[in-house]
């Protein structure tokens, strides 16, 4: 991690705990009531929760002079965090009664962790991708697979016809097929394990003994093959990941943002505040 | 001037034919010289192995071979193909009856032989002019070159007139692209087209009638030349049959000063692109020498006038540079990355790929600008070559060390030994083509010590580093880095879309925000050359000396003046030249909708509907509010638009 990057986290703690302490200074020194706290804390969260919408508003809306992107991302982070401590102090650090409001919580803790997930996800999957070799297209990845499976295919089939044995097409019939017909081993991927790699090592050690002299080069053809796929399942995992956690984050905050808005109207509807 | 006798013998046809092309050639200025000169050469250099041979049997040579082509006018009447050229310039020898040297050098039949020696010694200009010569056909109201425009070809005007001049930008169809409303922006990121490239075809109609699609032949016409004349600047001047322009712009691929138009009915063209020209003036001295003598007189001085290590001196000062600069030319015009990092492979292949034009450890005895292309700086590492640093239009190299040698003489150091000789601290090579001036250092020392206003920088303190030499350290970690990139020629590029591997997730924002700008079509493709942590994206990277600008023909792709090549899609005629000529194949070409979705089509040479194309590139979102759409939408800063030439900022983001 670079010089700049230290001193660029440290003015965001420096801002978040400026923002916490004058919140907690603000409402100390207003010297409230306990429901008008309450009050208080709420509307700001909703305000808070207002800006990290905004995030995704601004994305879409790339036409206006509000600065990158990339600045909003790194404000989205801060009011995120500052959100979460705000809600705490919301909820006086104990958890809410009744359902409705234990819906909330649940959702805007589960908003906050896809978030958290998302961010370490964002942080430290590119580099791992880095070191996979060439960064292939998504969308391209499914074209890539049929490429490998047909040349799978062929080198069983051309070792079959050369060497009249089927062993090989056996083994492609049971291992291999079903192995290259797309992505496979998601989650193993994900988590960096090695295992997908040595069990397929182990099969063809395995299968040598099976085989005659002509038909070893065919295996170590086969073997990067898999090798390949291995690599590939890697990226698609990963990159899969990458734009999954989304599809978490964002209908999450949005049920959210109802849920927040109906609380808003219950509470000014029956609290009496 | 074409003879007028000769002007009515002298059918042009449209059948693009060599010979006959060659043989029109012959009639004008400078090809005709350029012939003549070449065969003096040649003949020169035979009478010289003539004469030694016959001192050496003993005997002194008894005729002096004429070195004039007397028989010029003999040859345009009978010029009307090439064979007829070839059969005349062997008429000459021929007929020098007295010419034994031929007979007893050649020692069989002299026509013959004479006849095999002319055709071969037109061969290389044949050659040229198959390959990178055309005859093109243009109306009246033409337009045959743009101002501003970087220059691809030079132009010899084979029959007709036309007129040069500077007009509006809007005659040129340059119009700055309209910022539309922000409603209509609002509504183009909320409710984006469902059709992809859907233009507004109703546009086109203006553009239809000033254009003239021939496919790669098209052009623009100016219909009213009084009113597309920009006022304030000199009256049109009036070309004539036989005259050669762009020639020195084409060389150095720089912009026209003025536009051409044609104004007689038609105007009959020989098109020559620039690497043509270049070597043209490789094959002929003559034309290289009027070439750099236009260069010098019109260019030259505005050049050094520009380098900060020339400022203060004085107008005649500068003129008097320009006289004594030698101008040189490296390298080849087609080149071809080569990526292969091998130590030793690598250095055979710089040393071949790369002419050297200064080498480290030599003395020091002019200071070097690069007039066009650009130049490795290295040193010597272990086997090989580091690189430094790269040198581009308008770059100097030398002025440090030349200064230290004028500042060591002026102190008078009693016993100058070989140590204490100016001497180059780096290699400078070619890469791909350059051209360069190279000023004497004891020109610029004179002009120097004559000029005390304009006192040189100060001279490089023995405890500290001059500050290039500063640079060059700083540079030093980020060699690797600079090895790439010239490598694979991304050093062309100003507005480089590098995306930092480590920190990009992939999401694609990028090509969905340039998608949205660019009627549903990315301008760009997120895949590219991958070293390292980061990828040079498939994108425009807005080259300083842009190869695609080469040819268009009817000037719709552009440099504007932020440095940006856009394209004016009103009329581009889809003839695909930019995209054949860009070679990191960063333009596409794609098929038009209409308003409704329906397939605009037009009709190609034969009257078949075609589907009608475009080219599109990235234009870095010119005409929008805000910076390219790509990097401001990148929410992990992983993308980012780079001048290649400052690649310590690179190195730093990409840490």
């Amino acid at each position: 991690m670079n010089s700049y990057v230290v001193r660029r986290r440290l003015v965001y703690l420096l801002v978040l705990g400026l923002l916490l302490a004058s919140t907690l200074i603000l409402l100390s020194l207003s010297n409230l009531s306990m429901p008008s706290e309450v009050y208080c804390t709420g509307w700001g969260l909703l305000a808070v929760m207002g800006l990290l919408v905004s995030y995704h508003w601004r994305k879409k809306l790339l036409f206006l002079n509000f600065g990158g992107v990339r600045y909003w991302l790194r404000l989205h982070i801060l009011f995120g965090l500052y959100g979460v401590a705000l809600f705490f102090i919301h909820i006086d650090f104990s958890w809410p009664k009744g359902l409705f409001n234990q819906l909330i919580a649940t959702v805007f803790l589960l908003e906050v962790g896809s978030g958290m997930v998302g961010l370490y996800l964002s942080r430290t999957m590119p580099p791992r991708m880095t070191w996979l070799g060439e960064r292939l297209l998504y969308e391209k990845m499914p074209e890539y697979y049929q490429q490998l499976r047909q040349q799978a295919e062929d080198l069983a089939l051309q070792a079959a016809a050369e060497h009249h044995t089927d062993t090989l097409v056996k083994f492609y019939n049971r291992n291999l097929q079903s192995f290259l017909l797309g992505a496979a081993n998601f989650w193993p991927h994900v988590f960096n394990s090695g295992q997908v790699r040595s069990r397929w090592a182990l099969k063809f050690e395995g299968l040598q003994r099976y085989l005659v002299e002509d038909e070893l080069p065919v295996v170590t053809e086969l073997r990067i093959l898999v090798f390949r796929k291995i690599e590939l399942d890697k990226q698609y995992a990963i990159q899969g990941l990458l734009r999954r956690w989304l599809f978490l984050h964002i209908p999450l905050a949005y049920a959210l943002f109802i849920f927040v808005l109906a609380h808003v109207m219950v509470i000014h509807s029956f609290s009496g505040v | 001037m074409i003879d007028p006798a000769m002007a009515e013998d002298l059918t042009i046809s449209q059948s693009h034919s060599t010979w006959q092309l060659d043989a029109t050639l012959l009639v004008f200025e400078p090809f005709r010289t350029m012939v003549s000169h070449h065969l003096q050469q040649r003949l020169r250099k035979l009478q010289g192995r003539y004469q030694r041979n016959l001192i050496k049997l003993g005997r002194l040579p008894r005729v002096q071979l004429p070195l004039q082509l007397q028989a010029v006018t003999e040859l345009i009447h009978s010029l009307n193909s090439l064979w007829q050229d070839i059969q005349l310039v062997s008429h000459w020898v021929k007929n020098d009856s007295a010419n034994e040297w031929l007979a007893a050098f050649l020692g069989k039949d002299t026509t013959e032989a004479a006849h095999q020696l002319a055709q071969k010694e037109l061969q290389p200009l044949l050659s040229i002019l198959l390959h990178h010569a055309t005859i093109r056909t243009m109306e009246k109201t033409a337009v045959v070159v743009r101002q501003s425009e970087h220059a691809g070809n030079a132009y010899l005007l084979l029959a007709g007139q036309a007129c040069a001049l500077q007009v509006k930008e809007k005659a040129l169809f340059r119009q700055r692209p309209e910022q539309h409303p922000w409603y209509q922006r609002l509504k183009q990121n909320l409710l984006p087209s469902q059709w992809v490239e859907r233009r507004d075809t109703r546009r086109y109609d203006a553009a239809q009638q000033v254009t003239v699609a021939q496919g790669r032949d098209s052009y623009l016409r100016i219909p009213d030349l009084t009113e597309a004349h920009q006022p304030g600047t000199p009256e049109p001047k009036l070309l004539e049959t036989g005259e050669l322009f762009g020639a020195v712009a084409a060389l150095q691929h720089s912009p026209h000063y003025r536009t051409i138009v044609v104004t007689s009915e038609q105007a009959i063209l020989l098109e020559i692109r620039w690497q043509g020209v270049r070597q043209l003036a490789r094959f002929d001295r003559g034309f290289r020498q009027f070439l750099d003598e236009q260069y010098r007189r019109h260019r030259l001085p505005a050049l050094l006038q520009q380098q900060p290590i020339l400022l203060g001196l004085n107008k005649s000062q500068l003129e008097h540079l320009a006289t004594v600069a030698e101008l040189d030319s490296y390298g080849a015009m087609d080149w071809k990355s080569v990526s292969d990092q091998n130590s030793d492979q690598r250095k055979s292949r710089i040393e071949q790929s790369e002419p050297l034009i200064i080498k480290e450890g030599d003395y020091a005895n002019a200071v070097i600008f690069i007039r066009a292309g650009y130049a490795r700086k290295s040193k010597a590492y272990g086997h090989s070559e580091r690189a430094l640093d790269y040198l581009r239009q308008g770059d100097s190299y030398g002025f440090q060390e030349v200064l230290g040698g004028i500042q060591l003489r002026s102190q008078q150091v009693s016993e100058l030994s070989e140590a204490h000789l100016p001497r180059y601290s780096c290699t400078i090579r070619a890469v791909g083509y350059t051209d360069i001036i190279r000023i004497p250092a004891r020109e610029l020392e004179k002009v120097l010590a004559a000029n005390k206003a304009s006192t040189p920088p100060e001279a490089p303190q023995p405890a500290a580093l001059p500050p290039s030499q500063q640079h060059e350290l700083l540079v030093h970690e980020a060699s690797d880095l600079l090895e790439f990139f010239i490598d694979q020629r991304f050093i062309y590029g100003t507005q480089t879309m590098l995306i930092n591997l480590d920190r990009c997730t992939g999401c694609d924002d990028c090509v969905r925000a340039c998608a949205s700008v660019h009627d549903q079509n990315p301008r760009f493709i997120r895949h590219g050359h991958q070293h390292g942590g980061f990828m040079v994206a498939n994108a425009c990277m807005q080259c300083s000396d842009p190869l695609c600008l080469d040819g268009c023909p009817t000037g719709a792709i552009y440099m504007n003046n932020a440095g940006t090549v856009v394209i004016n899609d009103d009329i581009c005629v889809g003839c695909s030249t930019c995209a054949d000529n860009c070679p990191f194949d960063n333009i596409q070409m794609v098929k038009i909708v209409d308003e409704h979705g329906k397939p605009v089509h037009a009709n190609d040479h034969q009257g078949k509907l075609v589907p009608q194309l475009k080219a599109t590139k990235c234009d870095m979102c010119t005409g929008q509010l805000n910076r390219p759409a790509c990097e401001l939408a990148c929410p992990h800063d992983a993308l980012r638009r780079v001048d290649i030439h400052q690649v310590e900022k690179i190195r730093d983001w990409l840490a």
